[in-house]
């Protein structure tokens, strides 16, 4: 396998991949907004329902809701990842560390680890745990003294896909119109070597087909213009799905572009890693720095504060209020007079949101219907 | 990455002690040069015996054929590479009955991998000949784009297929390899499948799950495992091997052992042997096949010959 030099924006660098750089027409990605998640697992089972109720699939959870720090699924694997690659430095924005491809050990195409068993036994371990001890007379301050947070988590459907580097058998493919990177199920001769290289442990091993399978990013929704069952069912109306730029040909209407690449408060996981996830994050405002450039790079503190400035910014809160409003792709949003519309692919319009919620206030006594009314909202 | 220079001064160097040694082999009676592959152990016979050929590892028919040992090294020429290996070597016994062939492949491994699980691998084993529509030898390691070969491929887990898990779903309409008719996916019937392959990462299965052409069956006891392949002597399909009684043919061996993680590319494998289907005619006859064999890739028989020099 020859090593190429590719672009990864997201490291503002060069750095090596099995493959040459081939960016898809259009790239497949998504917004996940981590201060709205509330862990009702919803995505979770929306995906569950809908992709893994077969056998060998009982223990896979391609859309999975885990805590953070103490929850993972697989078990610690981001831990066990970050430990196997050492030490990731960043020089400003440039990360001068080694990406896993850069990091792999002699004679195998990625740094990784294959997951035990029962390292998936447990999916929901650690559910809200903080981390700190809550303290006599303790007051709440932001960030939090005592945090945790839900990290919402798909396959990335990265540019330069681990998955697709180490499989030996090339099964493992990312489609050119869109970006998805699918498992062909007609290919794959089981042989794990991509559960061992995704970083993320976003493919799975399913005993009973003895291959590989992963997130479809529900591509027969994703053609027909609609967003994935993860995100147009979410409760707390956390993502969104659209068409991502390179950034140097960001469209302030696209709201991946604009949230991305213009207002840079969406952050992708572990950049370091070298995949160019395609799932971006926009940081938890409670939780302290530290943990979270580790996480999400050396943006995040730019990115909380500009997320805070959301209240007075009319467009940056216009991209955050589509989010859930359609179960079709927002590609453009325009916001005029409190109002955000939602366009499709075609410029067509989908959905019209008040970035205010209208408040009515309405008597405490009911003259028509004698009644009193109590304080519901 | 190999350092090329390095290899080709090896190379050229191995090719000079190989013509050296070619020149003076002519210069004697041809059956002494295939007496010198006999005991250099470079074929296998397939002893000719009569009546059916046994599939049982345990069978005394066995005893009629005489084995050789093959050398195994860690595959180390594509990624994902591995540089060591508990297993070391193998033995191999073939047998035929003018109609039928039969190997026997025993090799030591202390562990019984026959489960598969996401972290657990199975044990396996694989002949591979070059197709019968491949002129010449194809490369050693899984045949080129070129010329194809024809591996014979048993796995420990399809031979105990000891599914005993517990399975909690009941829906069938979820098996994506099933549908997609993927045949590591299908129940399987045999423990044996017969692929062709031009290269690594190229293995196809050539047949449905339930009618492959080649039978087969293994055993494990006290830390060694015994594995028959069975096949006719002829096959249809041009990427199959043909024999035939008098005839000889390269093959080549790889060994998966499952509790180190071995499956795919990772593995251990020899350089090309020859298999010789005995016939009553003197035993020269293969001289000649083997001559053309080894005379037109001199090069690889000096790999043959430098890794030979090196293990036996
Ligand atoms: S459905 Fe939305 S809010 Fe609920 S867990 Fe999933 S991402 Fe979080
Ligand atoms: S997240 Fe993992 S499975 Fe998904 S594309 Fe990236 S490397 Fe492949």
């Amino acid at each position: 396998m020859a090593k190429n030099k590719v672009n990864n924006w997201q490291i503002r660098r060069e750095m090596f991949y099995p493959y040459e750089e081939v960016r898809p027409q259009k790239q497949f990605a998504a917004v996940f907004d981590i201060n709205k998640c509330i862990a009702c697992q919803t995505c979770t089972m929306a995906c569950k329902q809908t992709w893994t109720t077969g056998r060998g699939q009982e223990y896979m959870f391609w859309n999975n809701v885990e805590s953070k720090p103490y929850g993972f699924y697989p078990l610690a694997w981001d831990v066990k990842i970050l430990e196997a690659l050492g030490a990731q430095n960043w020089d400003g924005d440039r990360y001068s560390g080694k990406t896993i491809f850069e990091a792999a050990p002699k004679g195998q195409a990625v740094e990784g680890y294959l997951p035990e068993d029962a390292d998936y036994a447990y999916p929901n371990v650690g559910e809200d745990e903080p981390f700190g001890e809550v303290k006599k007379g303790d007051y709440i301050t932001i960030p939090h003294r005592v945090w945790h947070f839900y990290l919402p988590r798909i396959c990335n459907h990265c540019t330069y896909p681990a998955c697709v580097g180490a499989c030996p058998r090339k099964a493992i493919y990312k489609r050119e119109e869109d970006g998805i990177v699918l498992v062909d199920q007609k290919r794959c001769r089981g042989y794990r070597e991509c559960v061992r290289a995704c970083p993320y442990k976003k493919v799975f091993f399913n005993k009973t087909t003895k291959i590989a399978e992963k997130c479809i990013a529900c591509y027969p929704l994703i053609e027909k213009g609609e967003q994935t069952q993860c995100i147009r069912t979410c409760i707390g109306r956390i993502r969104l799905n659209g068409w991502l730029h390179l950034p140097e040909k960001a469209d302030p209407s696209n709201p991946m572009d604009y949230l991305v690449h213009i207002k840079k408060v969406a952050l992708p996981l572990f950049p370091q890693f070298g995949l160019e996830p395609n799932v971006y994050y926009i940081p938890p405002i409670h939780v302290p720095a530290p943990y979270l450039r580790q996480m999400f790079g050396p943006g995040v503190e730019q990115a909380i504060k500009t997320y805070k400035t959301a209240q007075n910014d009319e467009t940056l809160l216009g991209a955050l209020t589509v989010f859930g409003s359609s179960e079709f792709r927002v590609s453009k949003f325009r916001v005029s007079k409190g109002v955000v519309t939602g366009y499709d692919d075609k410029g067509d319009e989908l959905v019209k949101v008040p970035l205010k919620e209208p408040v009515f206030i309405r008597p405490f006594h009911d003259e028509k219907l004698q009644v009193y009314r109590h304080n519901i909202t | 990455m190999r350092n090329k220079s390095q290899k080709s001064e090896v190379r050229s160097q191995k090719s000079k002690e190989l013509v050296t040694f070619f020149l003076l082999l002519l210069t004697v009676h041809c059956s002494l040069f295939t007496d010198y592959a006999y005991s250099q152990g470079l074929i296998v016979m397939a002893n000719k015996i009569s009546g059916e050929l046994p599939l049982d590892p345990d069978n005394s028919a066995w005893n009629r054929a005489s084995g050789i040992e093959i050398p195994l090294a860690p595959q180390v020429m594509a990624k994902p590479r591995v540089y060591e290996s508990g297993i070391k070597k193998l033995n191999v016994r073939a047998l035929h009955n003018t109609k039928e062939a039969a190997f026997l492949l025993t090799w030591e491994d202390n562990t019984e991998d026959a489960a598969v699980d996401v972290d657990r691998f199975s044990d396996a084993v694989a002949l591979e000949f070059p197709s019968s529509s491949s002129e010449g030898k194809p490369h050693f390691a899984m045949g080129d784009t070129e010329k194809t070969v024809n591996i014979w491929f048993w796995k420990a887990a399809w031979q105990s297929r000891s599914d005993g898990d517990k399975v909690y779903a009941t829906s069938d309409d979820f098996l994506g390899g099933v549908l997609a008719g993927n045949p590591v996916s299908e129940e399987r019937t045999l423990p044996v499948e017969n692929l062709v392959a031009q290269g690594f990462g190229s293995a196809t299965d050539m047949e449905k799950a339930d009618i492959q052409n080649i039978t087969g069956s293994g055993k494990w006891k006290s830390g060694k495992w015994a594995v028959v392949f069975k096949r006719p002597l002829t096959s249809d399909g041009r990427f199959n091997v043909k024999f035939k009684e008098g005839s000889v043919t390269p093959l080549a061996f790889a060994v998966w052992n499952g509790s180190e993680g071995d499956r795919g590319g990772r593995k251990v494998v020899s350089t090309w042997y020859y298999v010789g289907f005995e016939t009553e005619e003197k035993k020269t006859i293969y001289f000649y096949p083997v001559l053309a064999f080894i005379g037109a890739l001199g090069i690889e028989a000096g790999i043959i010959m430098g890794i030979r020099r090196k293990r036996v």
